[in-house]
C-alpha cells in the first residue's frame, strides 16, 4: 500500500468516527435537553403534554395545598405576569416554601396542570432562578 | 490592624511573583546560576508572604474581627473552632488565596526538585511561568477579591458559615481539590518551558511524579466531594453531573491520561506532541473549572454570591494563559520522527485509551457548556440532566475499561504475540463471575451484565502481574501503581453498576410505630423528637432498621435548622457496611401525624469511594518510588 493510500484510509475512518460521534451526540442531546421556562414562556409557547421541559419561578404564597398524611402537594408557580398550577408527589426539598424561587421538572397534563417529577429549590437561601431577579427587588 | 498588614504581605507576594518571572526570563542577569539562585529565594519568599497572609487572614476568623468584610460574611461567634478555621476557605476570596497558597507551595516544591537540577534551562522556564501563573491569580483577588477588604463600620455579628459547609469532609475537600487542580499547574509549566528551551522530551521524566501526585489529590478531591453529596446534601445521591463537579472531572481525565502518556514519552521518546497538549489542556480545563466555580455563571449547588467582573477576568486569565501556550506549541512543537507503532504494542493500546478519556473529557465539556453557550447567545435556557451524561459517557468507557485489560499484557514497542490466548482466559474467568453475580443479584439487564463484567475485568487484570509473575514485583516501579489504580478502578465500576442497577429508592409517608419496606428490609418509624446542637435545633426521628425480623440497627435522621440561617439541613440517618449502604433522610411533618421520609438501599455503594481510595494509595507508592527513582538516576 502507497503511504498515499494509507493516510487516505486513515483520514476516512477518522471522518467516519467524527461524523458517528457528532450524530451519537446530537441525538442524545435532543432526547436529553430540557428546555428552561418562565411561567410566561410555558404559557406562551403552549408546550403540549409531550414535551419535559422545566419552569422556574416563585411558589405563590397561600397557594400551598396538600391533604392530611399525602405525599401529593400542589401549588402555584409564578413570575408575576403568568401563574402555573404544579402538582407533585414526593418529599419537598428543604428550602421549599411559599414566595421561595424554585425549578419544576415535568409536563403538562391534558388540563395543563404541570406534573412535576422533580422540585429543586436551591441549596441557597439567596437563590433566585435566573429571569425572575427583576421579580425579587420590588417585592422585597 | 491584621488586615492591613495581610494587604500588606499580599502586595508583597505579587511583586515577588513578578520579579521571579522577570528573573526567569533573563531580565536580571544571564547567567544561568545567578537567576537559579535569583529564583529560589523569590520562590520562598513568595510562599513566606502568602503563608503569612492566610495566616493573618485565619486569625481575622478566629478573633471574630468583624470589620473584615470576608470575615464578617462567612463567620460569626457561634461558630465552633475548626470551622471557623474552615470558613477561611469557605468563600470565594478566602478559596482564591487557597488557590494562590497551594500554587505557590508546588513552585516551591519544583523548586527544590533535586533532579530538575540538572536542567536548569527547563527549570528556570517553567519556575518563572509558575511566577506569571500567580502573578496573575493575585492580581485578580487584589483587583477583585481581596479577602482583607474593610467593613466600616463593622457589625456586632457576623452572618456565619453556610450549614452545609459545616462538615468535616467539606473542611478538607476544597483544599484537597484545589491542590489537584494547581498542582496541573506543574506539568503544564515543564511542558510549555520544555517547548521554549530544548525542546525535547527530557521534561516528561520530571513532569510524572507531579502529575501523579496532583492526580493523587484531585481523585481524593473529587471524591470527598461525592461523600460529602451523598450524606449532606440530603437525597442520597453521588454523583449529579453538576457543572461544578464536571469541572473536576473534566481535568482528572485528561491527568489520568497525561499520566499515562509521559510514560510513553519518557520511555520511548515518542507522543511527546500529544503529552505537551496534554498537559496544556489539563491545566487549561482546571482553570476553566475555576472559572465555572467563581463566576457564577452556573445554576448550581456550588454556585452562591457572584459577580461578572470576576468570571470576565477568569476567563482572561485562562484565554491568556491556555491561548499562549497553544501558540508556543503550534510554532515550537517538532514534527514527531516518524516511528512505526504497531497496534497491538502497549504504546498504542495506551495511545488509544488516552483518546477515549480525552473523548470523555469532550463528550463532558460539551454537555457542561453548551448551555452556557447557548444562553449567552441568547438562543433559550435549557438544561443537560444526569441522563445525557449517563448515556454518552458509555460510549467511551466500555472500549476504554476493556482495552486497559488488554494493555497490561501488551509489550513495548512489538506487536504482542499470543496476546488473544493471555488475555482469553481472563475474559472467560470475568465473564463467568459477572454471570454468577447478575445470577445472585438478579438480572437486570445486558448493560449491567457489561458493566460487572468489565469491573471484574479491570480487577483481574490489575491483579494478574502478580499471579503469573510476569515481571519480578521489584523490577519496575510502576507496576504496583499499576496494579492497585486498576484494581481500584474496577471496584469503582463495580460499585458504580451495582448501585445504579440494584439501588432502590422510595418515598413515603409514615406515621410513628407504621414499618416501611425497601427491599428486604423494614424500617419502623419510632419516635420523632427535638434536640438542641452548639448552634442549631434539631427534629430528629428514630427509625428501627430490621431485616427478616431481625433487628439490625437503629438510626437517627435529623432535619437542622441553624441559629443564622433560615435554611433547614437534612442529616440523613445511614446505616453502611461493605454490602449495602441503608439511607433515610426525614422530610417533613405533612399533617396527621404523617412525616415524609425518604428510604434507599443501595448495594455496594461504599465501593464507589473505597476504589479511589485504592487508586490513590497506587498513586502514592508511585509518586514515593518515583522520587526514589529518578533520585538514583543522578
Amino acid at each position: 500500500m502507497l503511504p498515499r493510500h494509507k493516510r487516505f484510509i486513515g483520514i476516512l475512518i477518522t471522518l467516519v468516527g467524527v461524523t458517528a460521534a457528532i450524530y451519537l451526540i446530537l441525538t442524545s442531546f435532543q432526547d436529553n435537553l430540557l428546555y428552561y421556562l418562565t411561567p410566561s414562556e410555558a404559557v406562551t409557547k403552549n408546550m403540549d403534554d409531550q414535551s419535559t421541559f422545566r419552569i422556574g419561578g416563585l411558589v405563590e404564597m397561600g397557594s400551598f395545598k396538600r391533604a392530611d398524611g399525602s405525599l401529593k402537594a400542589s401549588f402555584v408557580l409564578t413570575d408575576g405576569i403568568e401563574s402555573i398550577e404544579v402538582n407533585y408527589t414526593g418529599i419537598l426539598p428543604d428550602l421549599f416554601r411559599e414566595g421561595q424561587g424554585i425549578i419544576v421538572t415535568g409536563r403538562f397534563n391534558k388540563t395543563k396542570v404541570f406534573i412535576a417529577s422533580e422540585v429543586l429549590a436551591k441549596h441557597d437561601e439567596n437563590y433566585m432562578p435566573p429571569d425572575i431577579h427583576a421579580l425579587e427587588e420590588p417585592t422585597l | 490592624m491584621i488586615p492591613e498588614l495581610g494587604q500588606v504581605f499580599l502586595v508583597a507576594a505579587l511583586a515577588s511573583a513578578l520579579l521571579q518571572f522577570l528573573g526567569g526570563i533573563g531580565l536580571f542577569s544571564r547567567k544561568n546560576e545567578n537567576i537559579e539562585a535569583f529564583i529560589e529565594r523569590i520562590t520562598m519568599f513568595q510562599t513566606f508572604s502568602l503563608l503569612i497572609c492566610f495566616g493573618l487572614l485565619t486569625t481575622a476568623f478566629l478573633q471574630d474581627d468583624f470589620s473584615v468584610l470576608y470575615v464578617a460574611s462567612n463567620s460569626n461567634t457561634a461558630l465552633p473552632f475548626a470551622y471557623k478555621i474552615a470558613a477561611v476557605w469557605g468563600g470565594h476570596e478566602g478559596s482564591l488565596l487557597l488557590w494562590v497558597l497551594i500554587l505557590s507551595i508546588w513552585t516551591f516544591l519544583l523548586s527544590k526538585d533535586r533532579a530538575l537540577k540538572s536542567s536548569p534551562d527547563l527549570r528556570i522556564q517553567s519556575l518563572s511561568i509558575l511566577g506569571l501563573i500567580s502573578f496573575g491569580f493575585l492580581l485578580f483577588i487584589l483587583y477583585t477579591s481581596n479577602p482583607f477588604e474593610r467593613l466600616l463600620p463593622s457589625p456586632i455579628q457576623g452572618r456565619g458559615l453556610n450549614p452545609l459547609l459545616q462538615d468535616p469532609a467539606l473542611v478538607i475537600h476544597p483544599p484537597t481539590l484545589y491542590a489537584g487542580y494547581v498542582g496541573l499547574a506543574v506539568p503544564f509549566s515543564l511542558a510549555v518551558s520544555s517547548l521554549l528551551t530544548v525542546n525535547n522530551h527530557q521534561w516528561a521524566m520530571h513532569a510524572r511524579t507531579w502529575t501523579v501526585l496532583s492526580w493523587v489529590f484531585l481523585t481524593g478531591g473529587i471524591a470527598l466531594g461525592s461523600w460529602w453529596a451523598y450524606y449532606e446534601l440530603g437525597w442520597g445521591g453521588w454523583w449529579f453531573w453538576d457543572p461544578v463537579e464536571n469541572a473536576s472531572l473534566m481535568p482528572w481525565f485528561l491527568a489520568t491520561a497525561l499520566m499515562h502518556s509521559l510514560i510513553v514519552t519518557e520511555k520511548r521518546g515518542i507522543f511527546n506532541g500529544f503529552s505537551t497538549l496534554l498537559a496544556i489542556t489539563a491545566f487549561s480545563l482546571s482553570l476553566l473549572g475555576t472559572f465555572l466555580v467563581r463566576s457564577g455563571v452556573l445554576i448550581s449547588v456550588h454556585s452562591f454570591a457572584s459577580d461578572p467582573q470576576r468570571g470576565l477576568f477568569i476567563l482572561g486569565l485562562l484565554a491568556f494563559f491556555s491561548g499562549s501556550a497553544l501558540i508556543i506549541y503550534s510554532i515550537k512543537q517538532k514534527k514527531n520522527k516518524q516511528e512505526k507503532l504497531h497496534p497491538l504494542s502497549r504504546e498504542s493500546l495506551l495511545l488509544l485509551n488516552n483518546v477515549f478519556l480525552c473523548a470523555s473529557a469532550g463528550l463532558v465539556l460539551i454537555g457542561t457548556v453548551y448551555p452556557l453557550i447557548l444562553e449567552m447567545l441568547d438562543l433559550g435556557k435549557i438544561s443537560v440532566g444526569p441522563p445525557y451524561f449517563n448515556f454518552v459517557i458509555l460510549f467511551p468507557f466500555i472500549p476504554l475499561l476493556f482495552s486497559i485489560g488488554v494493555a497490561v499484557f501488551s509489550n513495548w514497542s512489538n506487536d504482542s504475540k499470543n496476546l488473544i490466548n493471555k488475555v482469553s482466559p481472563i475474559i472467560l474467568i470475568a465473564l463467568m463471575l459477572g454471570f454468577a453475580f447478575t445470577f445472585i443479584y438478579g438480572w437486570d439487564s445486558l448493560l449491567t451484565l457489561i458493566g460487572v463484567f468489565l469491573a471484574l475485568w479491570t480487577i483481574l487484570t490489575g491483579i494478574s502481574p502478580l499471579i503469573k509473575n510476569r515481571y519480578s514485583i521489584n523490577k519496575s516501579t510502576n507496576i504496583i501503581p499499576m496494579m492497585l489504580g486498576h484494581i481500584g478502578l474496577g471496584i469503582m465500576i463495580l460499585g458504580i453498576t451495582v448501585t445504579s442497577s440494584y439501588g432502590i429508592t422510595f418515598d413515603d409517608s409514615m406515621n410513628i410505630e407504621q414499618t416501611s419496606t425497601v427491599g428486604d428490609y423494614e424500617f419502623k418509624l419510632t419516635e420523632i423528637g427535638k434536640r438542641n446542637g452548639p448552634n442549631y435545633l434539631a427534629q430528629y426521628a428514630s427509625i428501627e432498621i430490621s431485616k427478616d425480623g431481625q433487628y439490625v440497627e437503629t438510626v437517627y435522621p435529623e432535619k437542622r435548622v441553624y441559629d443564622t440561617s433560615s435554611m433547614p439541613m437534612t442529616e440523613a440517618g445511614i446505616e453502611a457496611n461493605l454490602f449495602r449502604d441503608l439511607f433515610i433522610a426525614v422530610g417533613e411533618d405533612i399533617g396527621g401525624g404523617s412525616w415524609s421520609m425518604h428510604l434507599q438501599y443501595k448495594p455496594l455503594l461504599r465501593l464507589i469511594w473505597y476504589g479511589p481510595i485504592i487508586m490513590i494509595l497506587g498513586g502514592l507508592i508511585r509518586v514515593f518510588l518515583g522520587k526514589k527513582q529518578t533520585e538514583r538516576h543522578q
